[in-house]
């Protein structure tokens, strides 16, 4: 079938604005010894101002810490995160404790689609991961779709050894969507580079609780990779913590699938 | 990764190589010539600043340079929708006529109407494949779909196109 009229719209960028943009580009512009002085001079005021302000305003240093931490869709703000939220409305009787009521819960297996079913349900191509550390077995694959507190479509892939889970979570956001806050206490939040792009790092988040092999309640630690590649999220995220090395070989693995 | 010292030389050649590329990426994608000279602008100016950046072994200029343009697009459209003004002829290039000059912008224009219908994935792939030239293989890697989706994609679109075109229209 012929597409020559979609070629025959071809048209060269005009030459004046090829030379010119390279020329842009290319060369550093010469300023003004007096302008260099006075640009530094209010750069280092207004840097000197906003420390001030982050030293004794603790509203500005909270407004900062949201800026910084942003990736995509998502917000970190590093404010106490769910668990911690819901702990504190627990023992403050704010919420009611959850009781037991005796009644047996059926256990059901976790759906584990195929990347084919998964990309086939949720409109998108699933990724696969690579690199994955023996051991870890894939245990299920779902698709879950937008909800009011989650405006994407995402597919969720899980590894686990028994002891430690690996999960990987790929979301397509609805179009003109607004941020999505996921609060990260105190855990440590840094930029990291995987492959040409930028991704965020969050060490020792905390999540929920569990039993430990004493049967004693214990916290929930994980550590989480996030980034946004070709329009879509991604999330990689490991209880107990997996090593940042680790972590950034398996999501490299998804990288140009 | 860090370039060798050779890295402005060699941006020069990729430069050359893939501006009239890009810049039809975004002719086709928003069918504006002045928008599509922005665009263009911007996304060569990010490049230039992350040259060092750039790894040969992990990508070839041009899908590192379009990951850069489809970005740059995405911002586009999320800042205003895309609208198609027929532009007053102001230049021409050496090879043109008057008359060749405006039916291509008249041309772009209506092609722009036409992919209205389309969704924001679907314009993408046509301005990828006609304004840009990549192949089915390039375009699959960047566009995350297999080599043979994008074929089938790009087939049903120009079905569709060419129905539209061959209409007689004002």
């Amino acid at each position: 079938m012929s597409d020559r009229f979609l070629h025959d719209i071809h048209e060269p960028p005009r030459s004046e604005f090829t030379h010119n943009l390279y020329q842009r580009i290319n060369t550093p512009m010469q300023q003004k010894p007096i302008q260099i002085r006075r640009f530094a001079f209010g750069t280092a005021l207004c840097l000197l101002l906003i420390g001030i302000s982050l030293i004794f305003w603790p509203a500005s240093r909270v407004f900062a810490q949201q800026i910084v931490n942003k990736m995509g869709h998502w917000l970190f703000p590093n404010l106490p995160t769910y668990a911690e939220q819901y702990e504190l409305a627990i023992s403050t009787s704010v919420v009611d404790q959850p009781l037991a009521t005796g009644a047996p819960v059926e256990w059901q297996a976790p759906p584990l689609l195929s990347l084919e079913e998964a990309s086939a349900q949720a409109g998108f191509n699933a990724v696969g991961l690579k690199n994955i550390p023996s051991g870890l077995k894939l245990v299920s694959r779902s698709v879950s779709f937008p909800d009011e507190l989650n405006p994407f479509t995402a597919v969720t892939t899980v590894y686990s050894d028994g002891n430690s889970n690996l999960s990987f979570t790929q979301m397509q956001f609805i179009e003109s969507s607004q941020t999505v806050e996921l609060p990260v206490g105190d855990a440590l939040v840094e930029e990291v580079e995987l492959a040409q792009t930028k991704a965020l790092w969050i060490e020792h988040l905390r999540l929920s609780t569990y039993l430990n092999a004493d049967q004693k309640v214990e916290p929930m630690y994980a550590n989480v990779l996030t980034w946004e590649f070709d329009g879509m999220a991604f999330r990689l995220k490991c209880t107990p913590g997996m090593s940042q090395e680790e972590m950034l070989e398996i999501a490299q693995s998804t990288i140009g699938q | 990764m860090k370039q060798s010292s050779n890295t402005d030389d060699h941006f020069a050649l990729f430069y050359q190589e893939q501006v009239d590329r890009v810049y039809n990426f975004f002719r086709y994608r928003f069918g504006d010539n002045t928008l599509a000279e922005d665009l263009t602008s911007i996304t060569f100016e990010k490049a230039w600043k992350k040259r060092f950046r750039y790894d040969h072994n992990l990508a070839a200029f041009s899908t590192w340079i379009f990951t850069i343009a489809r970005r740059t697009a995405i911002d586009q459209y999320r800042r205003v929708k895309a609208e198609i003004p027929i532009e007053e002829m102001d230049h021409l290039t050496s090879e043109e006529t008057l008359e060749e000059s405006i039916q291509k912008r008249e041309d772009l224009a209506r092609l722009s109407k036409l992919l209205t219908r389309f969704s924001n994935r679907e314009k993408e792939l046509v301005a990828l494949k006609y304004g840009a030239g990549l192949t089915n293989r390039e375009i699959a890697k960047l566009s995350r779909l297999s080599e043979s989706n994008v074929g089938v994609i790009l087939f049903r679109i120009i079905q569709t196109l060419r129905k539209e075109w061959e209409v007689p229209h004002e």
